[in-house]
């Protein structure tokens, strides 16, 4: 749609990434005098926003038409959008809360709005309320089968759960009726999970050429998932290149921050990588971060430091991400049950995901039973995602079940397609390798050892 | 339990609440890609199409795309994309089908080699001053260059029309076109290099050739108060051409691809010379394309560049994705149609659904727009602002006589050569390719025209402007805005207006006729506000 489309709705000078739709709804028969409420509304959506970046003018100049449209749902909705886009930017979810309060302004003007529809169902998915978002748009496909984005977020709600064909339908549609950044972007991931690499990283780089360098953040986000991918197939050259990039259209973008740790820590450089880890918790304090700078400072026997990032982390996964600290508990040999239980409990959320199932698979073998994790292993690699954990995971199970064979190819391939995909793993692997007699291939470029005391 | 959260316990069992729970604030284990990407390279921001005033024989069509550029938008300056299909689709025997004559327009970025190694990774657009266009094969200090091909598409069959054209340059600041070092004083450096990049399109059937062409950054001629407009539906205080509106535009560039075209390139082979024939009515719309993209396919991921092969269980048989085929993201005829008429959740079908199918498609949305009872509410008998007295036309989609359907069918009776009947229904732009050209305003606000000479079109008595194509100049807000509101027949029963009447900078009668685009330095900071007067 045009972008003219979206700014004749309103009198933002600020560019929204959105597409709006200035023709208003049909009005109230009975129509009271638009007198507008006796005392300023400055609750929730409309509570009042400081700052001076390009977002705070947005979300005030889209207050400013909410308080003289109060009948309307299109300046709340290009409120809610400012909204994402600010807690997207600063790395802090809580604007969501606000995003959520001007779409519930809108669907009480109008509950049938498709644009609020959708942003409630990605809003869904902020919450990790993944069956609503994918009921709810489910409930607009009914009603507005064209939009694109509905089948983004349909797809996205799919996904999380591990419906994968039902996510590929989605995507697939939302390509077909409308390619952006969010379509190739989506389209890149599920090539990942179907295994074809190539394919991933191809419509990846086209999801970065199709963003706007007036939503860096929208790019430089899309650009530091390519590093990721980058990473996974070891080709740590063209990965630093990718985070590189994502930096300098969002200064300080976390994503970028954690990968070129990775790329660091790869290369041998400890100190580097931990500095870049320490960025990314600065931005974003998420599990993943934390973690990432728990290993690193583990490794670089900066014990007391590693001791309380650890406690920062194991209250962050217990509370939100329990799959990444189970992952860490059994990367660690430690704390089985609770490597388990937390695993477990993910997959309650997640159906038939496949990190989670790996996860889980991974802390059941640590925790001695075999035949529960070689079921969940083999459910985990059923779409040869290029994931050497799944592989290595995959590989230890078989050797504790005494497939031999099985066992040397997993372990074999792992190290072939990453062989620096985590710290412990590689060393678990190469021992296992050599335990089988088999070659492990040419070896990781070396890794600093904790000092000597 | 805080109040929040009881809210929040509260509200998750009501289905339509969004509801967000604070204790999952950080959880982020969840892919959060971006859900509505803005894609401003692949935007149709307006069309315009006339005959041209110093050219006669040919007429202009100009397709901008890219809107609301920041002059200071370095380092990430807005380009054409090298992987959008840029079209404009031309319509010439009346069908409503715009396959006739289709222009294809590719770009390709190259990057400057000659410049230190160091500049290629950064982002500055240039590393010296320009003393000429920059090309492919004399970059000059560009870090990049971009040209583009241009194809033409006549009932299927191709010719390439255009080869490695180069775009004009962007306007980064006074210093990159100076000379010795200096800053220039004025825009006559840029002004003189930019238009170097008209180029003559070759490949022409007939002796009158095959016409020229333009790309590139400039001055956005469009000109609106966008927040007047529908901000709080309160369209200027009086109506009408009284001024007083904020030209929301002003201060901002925009791209333009602009062809200059022989008739004899547009209509079809042995159409006479006379006016009145229909065949000197073409219909025209601008198009903007992305690649399709199969998710699933067979594919052989060799992974070029990576020393060590992939383990076998990676390897697969693979075609290339894309295989051709394009999928149309954005459109623009008629002016503002999109944007006053088509609801949001019917956007993204719009913008790939051909001009042919739109009556099938949108009738009901294109026939029976919804502003006029809103404006009712506003300025009705009993409306909430003065003057009252508004009543909105009564209009039915299934109506022949439906006023809106003649938007859309060449406007029989105000646009010659259009039958009784009207063309078949589509948003095409139509224009008689045999209309007088008129003089541009050279000077920016209010145009002062020749007498017979009207910036609202045919609502001022100017057959020869919109609906009758549209001149850089027609001031396309106010006559849409009466024709919507008061109707066809009743067209300036109210004088709605936005009070904003003309470009803020003005034109040049040579093409590309637009002004050039604002320098780098120049920030719209203000937007100019058209001086109030009597109507």
């Amino acid at each position: 749609m045009t972008h003219r489309a979206a700014l004749l709705a309103l009198s933002l000078a600020a560019v929204l990434p959105a597409c709006r739709d200035p023709a208003p709804p049909p009005p109230r028969p009975a129509a009271a005098p638009d007198s507008g409420p006796a005392v300023e509304d400055t609750a929730g959506a409309l509570a009042p926003v400081a700052g001076d970046q390009p977002v705070d003018t947005a979300i005030r100049s889209a207050q400013r038409a909410v308080r003289g449209n109060p009948r309307r749902t299109r300046p709340l909705l290009e409120l809610a959008q400012a909204f994402i886009r600010k807690a997207r930017e600063r790395s802090d979810p809580s604007w969501y809360e606000q995003a959520g309060d001007a779409v519930d302004r809108a669907l009480r003007i109008d509950r049938d709005d498709a644009t609020a529809l959708q942003l409630q169902a990605h809003l869904f998915m902020q919450d990790h309320r993944f069956r609503e978002a994918r009921d709810a748009a489910q409930r607009i496909i009914d009603r507005h089968p064209n939009s694109s984005a509905t089948y983004g977020v349909l797809g996205d709600a799919e996904m999380e759960v591990g419906h994968y064909a039902a996510a590929e339908r989605a995507y697939q549609r939302m390509n077909d009726m409308r390619p952006n950044l969010a379509s190739y972007a989506r389209a890149s991931w599920m090539r990942w999970l179907l295994g074809d690499i190539e394919g991933a990283i191809e419509v990846g780089q086209r999801a970065i050429g199709a963003g706007s360098p007036r939503s860096p953040e929208e790019v430089a986000w899309t650009t530091a998932q390519l590093g990721n991918l980058y990473v996974a197939v070891d080709d740590l050259d063209q990965a630093a290149q990718q985070y590189a990039s994502a930096m300098r259209l969002f200064p300080d973008h976390p994503p970028a921050h954690l990968g070129l740790g990775r790329v660091a820590e790869a290369r041998g450089d400890l100190a580097g990588a931990i500095t870049h880890y320490q960025a990314a918790v600065r931005g974003s304090s998420i599990t993943e971060h934390l973690a990432a700078l728990a290993e690193a400072l583990d490794a670089a026997g900066r014990a007391p430091e590693a001791r309380e990032v650890t406690a920062q982390l194991e209250r962050a996964g217990r509370r939100s991400d329990p799959r990444t600290l189970s992952l860490f508990y059994a990367n660690r040999d430690i704390e089985h049950d609770a490597a388990v239980a937390l695993a477990r409990r993910e997959l309650t959320h997640r159906e038939d995901d496949v990190y989670t199932q790996d996860a889980l698979a991974w802390a059941l073998l640590r925790a001695g039973q075999l035949d529960e994790a070689q079921a969940m292993s083999t459910r985990a690699r059923r779409l040869n995602t290029p994931e050497a954990r799944f592989l290595f995971h995959g590989g230890m199970i078989a050797l504790a079940r005494g497939d031999r064979a099985e066992a040397r190819s997993l372990l074999s391939d792992a190290l072939q397609l990453n062989a620096h995909f985590d710290r412990r793993g590689v060393a678990e692997a190469r021992r296992a390798l050599a335990s089988l007699g088999a070659d492990a291939g040419p070896g990781p470029s070396p890794t600093p050892t904790r000092p000597a005391r | 339990m805080t109040t929040k959260t009881k809210l929040g316990a509260a509200l998750l069992l009501t289905m339509a609440a969004t509801g967000f729970m604070p204790q999952t604030a950080d959880a982020s284990s969840h892919r959060e890609a971006p859900l509505i990407a803005e894609d401003a390279v692949a935007d149709n921001t307006d069309l315009w199409a006339f005959t041209s005033p110093e050219n006669n024989g040919t007429v202009t069509i100009i397709a901008g795309y890219i809107g609301f550029e920041d002059p200071a938008g370095g380092p990430n300056w807005l380009h054409f994309s090298d992987d959008v299909l840029y079209e404009i689709k031309i319509d010439n025997n009346g069908d409503g089908n715009a396959n006739d004559v289709v222009y294809q327009i590719r770009f390709t970025t190259t990057t400057n080699n000659m410049l230190a190694s160091g500049a290629a990774g950064t982002f500055f657009n240039n590393v010296g001053q320009f003393t000429t266009l920059p090309t492919v094969a004399n970059p000059g200090p560009a870090l990049r260059v971009q040209t583009y091909d241009v194809t033409r598409v006549v009932n299927g069959a191709s010719t390439v029309v255009g080869t490695g054209i180069p775009v004009a340059p962007t306007y980064a600041g006074r210093f990159a076109f100076g000379t010795g070092g200096q800053p220039a004083t004025n825009d006559s450096a840029y002004t003189t290099i930019a238009n170097m990049a008209v180029t003559n399109l070759t490949g022409g059937v007939s002796a009158t050739g095959a016409g020229r062409a333009f790309a590139g950054p400039r001055d956005d001629p469009f000109f609106a108060d966008l927040g007047a407009i529908f901000d709080d539906a309160t369209f200027q205080p009086g109506f009408g051409s009284r001024g007083g509106g904020v030209d929301t535009l002003s201060g901002y560039n925009f791209h333009m691809i602009g062809l200059q075209l022989p008739i004899a390139q547009v209509v079809r082979d042995g159409t006479p010379a006379d006016a009145t024939n229909v065949g000197n009515v073409i219909g025209v719309y601008a198009t903007a394309s992305r690649p399709r993209v199969t998710i699933r396919r067979d594919c052989n991921s060799t992974l070029r560049g990576r020393t060590r092969p992939l383990p076998q269980r990676f390897t697969q048989r693979c075609l290339d994705d894309h295989q051709g085929q394009w999928v149309q993201v954005s459109r623009l005829g008629i002016p503002l149609v999109n944007e006053v008429l088509i609801p949001l959740a019917e956007k993204d079908f719009w913008n790939r659904a051909p001009a042919t199918d739109d009556v099938a498609n949108f009738g009901g949305f294109l026939l029976v727009p919804s502003l006029p009872t809103y404006a009712q509410v506003l300025y009705g008998t009993s409306g909430l602002r003065a003057p009252a007295g508004y009543a909105a036309p009564a209009r039915s989609a299934s109506a022949p006589t439906n006023d809106m359907l003649a938007l859309i069918t060449g406007a029989p009776g105000l646009i010659r050569g259009v039958p009784t009947t009207g063309l078949a229904p589509a948003d095409l732009l139509r224009l008689n390719v045999r209309t007088t050209s008129a003089q541009l305003p050279i000077t920016g606000g209010r145009p002062t025209l020749p007498s017979g000479t009207s910036a609202l079109g045919a609502a001022g008595g100017d057959v020869n402007g919109f609906p009758n194509g549209r001149r850089l100049f027609d001031d396309v807000v106010d006559i849409e805005l009466r024709y919507v509101l008061n109707s066809l027949p009743n067209i300036n029963a109210i004088p709605f207006g936005d009070g904003v009447d003309g470009n803020d900078v003005g034109f040049t009668n040579t093409f590309p006729y637009v002004a050039i685009p604002r320098p780098g330095s120049e920030s719209p900071r203000t937007q100019r506000i058209e001086p109030l007067r009597a109507p």
